[in-house]
């Protein structure tokens, strides 16, 4: 700053606008820095993954059956005491996992990690289960939330969101 | 407090970017000017005549800020922009619809192109009454014109990517004007569209005019332009001024 010899501890003039323009200087940068920030945030569009996706009616899904979610990028699997909505994303290196009706698992094509309909680890390099998504079940509607990834070590029937 | 802003401007690391001491006296002062790629182009004195808001109203500083508004939002904008017929209007869409201050930075785009046409023809009028044309500043006249005809360009080929039926018409009959150009006329159009009407290939070359070419060349020219400024003796206006030597430095500031 500007040097005030004549009166130690008085601020000048100058010193004072400085002060005035470099603190407006900031609170400039910081409202861009805000504005970018949010311009620049993801826009996910509703439905799409990400978001919670209506998967259909509880009727339409049979037990023991494996539904595959393309565009939302999961399996919806119904149990004898209710849903999974399990991530189609390889635990191991994140390919995508195709389900093999035949054999009744989920075969990885990369490196051979095989699960089971719970998407517990039969064998391969895979660390830990598929990952689940939240369910809800409303007026007999299927609601996953693909926004939020659940890890888990193995499988529970707690996990299960019953019909 | 002096401590610590002493600790931080005597570290070596501040003297590797700052070579020279705070701007309080003369010599450090010339030293901002002369050390900085960017504040090089500027005097390191000027005249108090050219001060005088009345003179040049400000009229190159605002397009030199316009042109920089312009450069920060059309960036930021290209994150949400691809220069595709089955894209380009739908992005546009949901950049203001969806998109957190899309439309603020889109309409700072629109109005800023439109504000320096607007302040680049007046800076061009108050050059011409004010006779800062003349030698020796012709050359620079002459660069001027062709920023006028540059920052013309930017707008022309802004005008085709939202892609709408304002766009679309503006530059079929804008395209079709160039057409009628002696002798390169039809060439010029076609090397403009890429094609025999306006379509895919015209708006990717649109698009590459509008965001590298023009853009790249502006930032060149504007920039010789502002040397050239102060390579010609400052402002004009200096010139009047000179006779009683009133130089504008820190002791009469």
């Amino acid at each position: 700053m500007t040097k005030s010899q004549d009166k130690p501890g008085q601020v000048t003039r100058r010193e004072f606008f400085g002060a005035i323009f470099g603190l407006s200087l900031v609170a400039m940068m910081a409202q861009f820095g805000s504005v970018l920030a949010r311009f620049l945030e993801p826009v996910i569009e509703e439905g799409a993954f990400g978001t919670v996706v209506r998967a259909g009616r509880v009727e339409e899904f049979e037990v023991g059956s494996v539904n595959y979610f393309r565009q939302a990028r999961f399996y919806l699997v119904r149990l004898e005491d209710g849903f999974l909505a399990e991530y189609r994303k390889c635990t191991h290196l994140g390919c995508v996992v195709p389900w093999i009706e035949e054999e009744g698992i989920f075969n990885c094509p990369c490196h051979s990690s095989l699960f089971t309909k719970e998407g517990e680890v039969i064998s391969g390099p895979a660390p830990r289960p598929l990952d689940l998504f939240p369910i809800e079940i409303r007026d007999g509607v299927i609601y996953v939330d693909t926004g939020t990834i659940i890890e888990r070590e193995a499988f529970h029937p707690d996990q299960l969101t019953p019909a | 407090m002096t401590t610590w802003s002493q600790r931080i401007t005597r570290s070596r690391v501040w003297r590797s970017f700052f070579r020279h001491g705070w701007p309080d006296n003369p010599l450090d002062r010339s030293l901002v000017m002369t050390t900085n790629i960017f504040f090089h182009l500027h005097p390191v004195k000027v005249s108090r005549a050219s001060l005088k808001a009345t003179y040049s109203f400000g009229l190159g500083i605002l397009a030199t800020i316009l042109f920089g508004i312009l450069a920060i939002t059309g960036t930021l904008i290209m994150f949400y922009y691809v220069p595709s017929t089955e894209r380009a209007y739908e992005d546009i869409i949901f950049l203001q619809t969806k998109v957190p201050y899309g439309q603020l930075m889109r309409n700072m785009h629109r109005w800023a192109a439109h504000g320096m046409v607007l302040v680049v023809v007046l800076h061009m009028v108050r050059v011409f009454y004010t006779g800062a044309y003349k030698p020796p500043r012709e050359f620079n006249w002459i660069v001027g014109v062709i920023l006028l005809l540059l920052t013309l360009g930017a707008s022309f080929t802004g005008y085709l990517l939202p892609w709408d039926q304002l766009s679309y018409w503006a530059i079929t009959v804008g395209t079709n004007i160039a057409g009628y150009a002696p002798f390169i006329g039809p060439d010029l159009r076609m090397m403009l569209l890429g094609g025999v009407e306006v379509g895919q290939n015209a708006l990717t070359r649109f698009y590459a005019l509008h965001i590298m070419v023009i853009p790249g060349a502006l930032l060149l020219l504007i920039s010789l332009h502002i040397w050239r400024v102060r390579k010609d003796g400052g402002l004009a206006a200096q010139r009047k001024a000179e006779d009683s030597l009133n130089i504008v430095g820190e002791e009469t500031l």
